[in-house]
């Protein structure tokens, strides 16, 4: 949020019209380590548990979306296998008289070890867990 | 329903214990599983309900004993919960150079404690000079963050002028505030 869009809103709050939503928003906002000195007295009057509240509430949102990434990785994993095993199916084949190629992530493979390797980092990458840390740098360094 | 009487602060009845205890035996279920769905397991989570529990009390001396503290009870769980996170990852880090930037929330260092406790005796003399209804109103939204339909429904004071009296505590706390703090 911008300085001004900052003192709109707490023009907004001394007149009894924010929303709860709006007041966590505020809370955050002029908590940052780059606040304001004036806006000291409306961090105080919004209270310690306004902004507790905000951070929790940013922290379970963050969480769902990453649970939500992972139930649909593991629909990609299970797609990966599938395509995997065509794959080899379809270089047997081939051998044979059809063709077909696998690709992962928009990369074309070359062979099973490479398909194998390449799926098992595309995994990894999705699995990784606590971004909290992350999450909580983002909220109060804004670049 | 709550009915805000005119009485002058001090004779409004704080919570005792007893009540307190009573409100904790049903509200516990609630804390915990604001934990569980913050930390994913039990131990935190009960760690949290603890820390809850303590500072719910500190909150509940202020408030008039008829208050239902339900809403205010989740709010300081889920800051309990922020709170034990940031100390957990203070354990974490050999330095505090990566966390330097996030605010402290309800555990602070000396210092901050200290400039804390300056402010909040500050807000606190501000508050003192609101009517008993003003005060009310302000503190229902300030700490249980109750939304204004909610509180209306609550006291039975029309929505449009429970807007317009937190509007007039809002303005008169923040005029005091600010010249308690020289800003």
């Amino acid at each position: 949020m911008s300085n001004d869009e900052i003192n709109k809103l707490i023009d907004k709050y001394l007149d009894g019209k924010t929303t709860r939503a709006e007041e966590q928003q505020l809370a955050l906002a002029v908590s940052k380590p780059d606040a304001l000195e004036e806006w000291k007295a409306i961090s105080e009057m919004l209270g310690e548990l306004a902004l507790g509240e905000a951070i929790y509430d940013h922290l379970i949102a963050r969480k769902k979306h990453h649970t939500f990434t992972l139930k649909l990785s593991w629909g990609i994993a299970a797609s990966v296998a599938v395509l995997l095993g065509w794959g080899i199916y379809s270089h047997y084949l081939y051998q044979k008289e059809n063709f077909a190629v696998l690709y992962i992530n928009g990369i074309q493979m070359g062979n099973e070890t490479q398909a194998l390797s390449h799926s098992t980092e595309t995994l990894s990458e999705l699995f990784s867990q606590d971004d909290t840390e992350s999450s909580l740098y983002e909220l109060f360094n804004p670049e | 329903m709550l009915r805000i009487k005119s009485k002058e602060p001090q004779q409004i009845a704080r919570m005792e214990k007893e009540t307190f205890q009573k409100w904790i035996q049903e509200l516990r279920p609630k804390i915990m599983q604001v934990g569980l769905n913050f930390f994913g397991n039990t131990d935190d989570a009960e760690d949290a309900a603890q820390e809850t529990l303590i500072s719910l009390w500190r909150y509940c001396e202020r408030i008039d004993e008829n208050r239902n503290i339900e809403a205010l009870a989740i709010r300081v769980a889920k800051n309990s919960c922020v709170n034990l996170k940031r100390k957990q990852m203070l354990m974490t880090y050999s330095d505090e150079s990566s966390l330097i930037n996030i605010p402290p929330l309800l555990s602070p260092s000396p210092q901050e404690e200290m400039e804390r406790k300056e402010e909040n005796v500050a807000l606190q003399k501000a508050i003192g000079m609101l009517n008993p209804r003003e005060r009310t109103l302000f503190e229902m939204r300030q700490m249980e963050g109750l939304e204004t339909e909610e509180i209306s429904r609550q006291t039975g004071i029309p929505k449009a002028s429970v807007q317009s009296m937190i509007s007039a505590a809002r303005k008169k706390v923040f005029n005091e505030l600010k010249r308690r703090m020289n800003l």
